[in-house]
């Protein structure tokens, strides 16, 4: 989705920090989206596809600091359901702080925020289970009427109950909005993770070689393991997001995934390790 | 392999998954803990059952001198104490002889992906090296697919240990036997310890030879220079130190997993896996004259020697005679087997066989269990073996499959039928793990204190003692006084001659044992006092007991009675006293006293001489038909004094 809407209220608007807080500031969101390859992993018999539904709540609290500077707290709280592999599926809670900082109302003036992220998990399954924090630093830059690009970095920590899923990794993140109409609005997405990642997958020495932890993953029936690895990520995202009336949008995305492992499996001959995953998305939005 | 098999060893690579993820401080992780229905507190794997445990605690058949005895032994000049040396002694990829290799699973006993390449020089000699791959992703030690594969694709990373056996003459020439090596994965250096199992390092060759078939005699005392000597097995062919009569094994291809890979299958290498059985045939004496062209290559046997069990194994696989059969299918039941063969496919064949068919000699063969009248007279021992101390099945792996298996079951009511103890009340089958009380076997003692030891209990550290009944009739009776009754060494104190039996439960803080109780005999006319017996004592038993007849040189036994340059200096003296002596107390178990062969053997229990005179177990204790018994029996109870 475009990026004022993925923040939330946070960089809803380019024009200087405005007073926000009249609204309830409550955003609703329910999605349906398949995804195909929900193990994160290679090879036949070890992907899976699945359709997720996903429905979310998110409250902001603004608190204006100074003329240019404030501070938001969002708070949020979904489930996602995984239709066929449900030791996937997950509620979660979350918290997010902000300062944000716009030195002054011109057009081009960016947005700069520091930000910082928890959030809780509790999966179906069991290992999963844990917290999740972020700290980061993002810019939101108009350059034209019709054109929004946002970057940010982040540091990106996740504390499971399984050693597997303790993981830690760096994101850079660059996003276009384009403005196709009143109504629509054409996004693409560029993002790359370096760190720790899982996957899941079937007894492979390839992976066994590659990973830093294993653990037999309780979220699938079929004996996988699942293996924390080092990995490069690019991920790509391209969506269209139409308004409805005011307050609700539809958004389609489709996101790609390339996750390549840092270390390469000991024997000779092996190749890399390599997983692709494709998610498409249709979600609706609506803003109290 | 797609049969049940395979099922178990996905179970097993499973739970090495299970356990691979758990980290210190992850409470979701799944602990530890035996898989599947295994019981836990056994952990004797690959020792022998008399591992020569010595008065410090100390096994010497695990210990680090008995590996340097050995190699002095085979290998004095250290000319094969490098993997690249010893491959060069065996002319490996000289062109000469035959060499085939083949990767497979060793899904039953070992759990590693193995490497093995086997050749035969034009000499006769063999020699089989395995490169063995365990891809350790936890702690877990069981066989995965993930071993093969690290076998097949030879990812060092995962190449655990490197074995090496050779069939060869020892120094000096003369009749080949079997040798056995472990090599340094990363230097190549020939080690003296191997971790087989995943529970430690292990020395060898004991390790390999438990269930290779060999013997686990003591060393020798220090000789000239001042060192121990490999013992020698009287009756062997060779006459070598370190021929401990072990063989090689076949292959049981049927419990093998193979790989999917091009060249990897089990069709693609079964050719070559039955040259190797081939090989393995090869260095099996044989007891009688053949035609077969298989046999062509084989020693005549010694009437002494080993009878080839696992020879007509080989050949049944492939066939019977002439190896008409190319690929290897396990359908045999021994002839001996054909009144209860179920229990031999379900219990034997998978459990007990692999090391019990390379044992046994001619005289006294009743351990290879080739026919259900010798396994039925290893009732008393498979029933403490199993039921109770858990060292057999003796590779942790086979183990592990015996109890998520219905074998237990099967042979808990074999023994059961035999009239011993397999199961509780509640008919649920005895599983090795629970206290295990142990009074001392029934003896006759003295007035006076006398130290009653539960050493023997097994998986236990509480201790109840108490005198169940004595001659005068009162309970407890009141000529004894029973002091430290709650410890593991009691004292017994009578004052008044006659029966008395005492009783000792044990526990382990959780479960208590069954009660156990032994006779105690008390006769205060008791001579020798039992502290008082010494090893002449023994010794002159042994030489007018009937035993010198056979356990004399040239005789069919492994171990000599009678008086011998046993240290080679040229006389017999008290030197020699000393190195009998060793040779004697070798032929006690501290580790289970009624297990020992010194007092096993002239009982009458699978000894070719069968029982000899004071030798009546079935008499009661300070009986003259068992006075002999009982003098060895409390000299052993003594700590078998010198």
């Amino acid at each position: 989705m475009p990026v004022a809407l993925s923040l939330g209220l946070a960089f809803a608007s380019p024009m200087l920090l405005a007073d926000e807080a009249a609204a309830l500031d409550i955003r609703v969101e329910a999605s349906v989206s398949y995804d195909n390859n929900i193990a994160r992993s290679r090879g036949a018999g070890n992907v899976l596809s699945d359709v997720i539904y996903n429905i979310n709540a998110g409250k902001n609290f603004v608190f204006p600091l100074t003329e240019n500077l404030r501070a938001t707290v969002l708070g949020t709280a979904g489930y996602e359901g995984f239709s066929r592999y449900s030791g996937l599926s997950r509620f979660f809670l979350g918290v997010e702080g902000e300062l944000q900082y716009r030195a002054s109302g011109e057009f081009a003036a960016p947005t700069l925020g520091l930000f910082g992220r928890a959030a809780v998990d509790f999966y179906d399954s069991d290992l999963r289970d844990g917290y999740r924090y972020t700290v980061g630093g993002r810019v939101l830059q108009p350059l034209t009427d019709k054109v929004d690009l946002f970057g940010a970095l982040a540091y990106n920590v996740r504390d499971g109950k399984s050693k597997v899923f303790d993981n830690k990794e760096y994101a850079a993140r660059l996003n276009l909005d384009y403005s196709l109409s009143a109504k629509g609005t054409l996004y693409f997405g560029a993002e790359y993770r370096r760190g720790q990642t899982v996957s899941s997958a079937r007894p492979e020495l390839a992976f066994v070689d590659v990973a830093e932890a294993i653990v037999l993953d309780d979220a699938f029936n079929d004996g996988r393991g699942a293996y924390r690895l080092k990995a490069k990520t690019w991920i790509a995202t391209l969506g269209y997001s139409l308004g409805l009336q005011e307050d609700q949008s539809l958004d389609f995305s489709v996101r790609w995934v390339q996750s390549t492992a840092l270390a390469r499996p000991t024997f000779p001959g092996a190749g890399i390790v390599r997983y692709y995953d494709t998610q498409a998305t249709i979600a609706y939005l609506i803003r109290f | 392999m797609t049969n049940p098999g395979r099922l178990i060893a996905f179970a097993g690579l499973l739970a090495t998954f299970f356990l691979a993820g758990c980290g210190a401080g992850n409470s979701g992780d799944v602990p530890a803990a035996p898989p599947g229905n295994v019981p836990a507190g056994p952990n004797s794997f690959l020792l022998f059952p008399n591992p020569q445990q010595q008065p410090d605690g100390t096994l010497q058949t695990d210990s680090v001198a008995y590996a340097q005895a050995y190699y002095r032994a085979i290998d004095p000049n250290n000319d094969k104490d490098t993997l690249a040396k010893w491959k060069t002694a065996n002319n490996f990829d000289s062109g000469t002889g035959t060499q085939v290799a083949v990767v497979f699973g060793d899904v039953r006993d070992l759990g590693y992906g193995r490497r093995m390449t086997a050749r035969q020089n034009v000499d006769g000699t063999i020699a089989i090296m395995v490169e063995n791959f365990l891809v350790r992703t936890g702690v877990a030690y069981v066989y995965s697919r993930l071993n093969l594969d690290a076998a097949v694709l030879q990812d060092r990373r995962w190449h655990d240990t490197t074995n090496a056996i050779e069939f060869s003459p020892g120094p000096g020439g003369g009749a080949s036997f079997v040798k056995f090596f472990n090599f340094d994965v990363a230097t190549g250096q020939r080690l003296t310890t191997v971790d087989l199992d995943g529970r430690g390092q292990k020395a060898m060759p004991s390790v390999c030879v438990v269930c290779h078939g060999g013997r686990g005699d003591p060393l020798t005392p220090p000789d000239a220079t001042g060192q121990p000597l490999f013992p020698l097995v009287e009756n062997s062919v060779s006459r070598k130190r370190g021929d401990l009569q072990a063989r090689l094994m076949p292959l049981e291809v049927g419990t093998f997993d193979f790989s999917a890979a091009s060249g990897f299958t089990r069709a693609d290498q079964e050719a070559a896996l039955k040259q190797i059985n081939r090989m393995v045939l090869c260095s099996y004496p044989i007891p009688a004259a053949s035609v077969f062209a298989e046999d062509a290559c084989r020693r005549p046997a010694t009437f002494t020697e080993y009878r080839g069990t696992a020879a007509a194994f080989i050949k049944s696989t492939y066939g019977g005679d002439g190896l008409p059969n190319a690929t290897y299918a396990d359908t045999l039941v021994p002839a001996g087997w054909a009144g209860q063969p179920s229990l031999y496919q379900s219990v034997v064949a998978p459990s007990c066989r692999s090391c019990h068919f390379v044992r046994g000699i001619g005289f006294q063969s009743d351990i290879d269990f080739d026919t259900l009248a010798k396994f039925q007279g290893f009732a008393d021992r498979i029933k403490v073996h199993v039921f109770d101390r858990g060292n057999m099945p003796l590779a942790k792996i086979q183990y592990d499959d015996f109890w998520r298996s219905n074998q237990p079951d099967t042979l808990a009511s074999f023994v059961q039928g035999l009239g011993f103890v397999a199961r509780d009340g509640a008919g649920a089958v005895l599983r090795p793990g629970r206290p295990v009380a142990d009074p001392g076997p029934d003896r006759t003692i003295p007035q006076g204190p006398t130290n009653l030891s539960a050493s023997g209990s097994l998986f236990s550290n509480t201790f109840t003692w108490s005198v169940v009944s004595g001659p005068d009739g009162a309970v407890p009776p009141v000529s004894v006084l029973l002091a430290n009754g709650t410890s593991a060494q009691a004292t017994f104190n009578a004052s008044a001659n006659g029966i008395y039996v005492v009783q000792l439960v044990t526990g382990d803080g959780t479960t208590q044992s069954a009660p156990v109780q032994a006779r105690l005999v008390v006769n205060n006319l008791l001579a020798p006092a039992p502290t008082a017996i010494r090893f002449s004592d023994i010794k002159t038993i042994l030489q007018t007991a009937g035993c010198t007849a056979c356990h004399t040189p040239g005789g069919p036994p492994p171990v000599l009675f009678a008086n011998v340059d046993r240290n080679g200096d040229g006389v017999i003296d008290a030197a020699d006293d000393l190195w009998f002596y060793a040779d004697v107390r070798g032929r006690i178990n501290f580790t289970d006293l009624v297990a020992s062969p010194l007092l096993r053997k002239p009982s009458g229990n699978h000894h070719a001489g069968g029982l000899r005179p004071g030798f009546d177990t079935s008499a009661l204790p300070g009986q003259a038909a068992r006075a002999n018994y009982d003098l060895f029996l409390n000299w052993i109870l003594n700590g078998a004094p010198q």
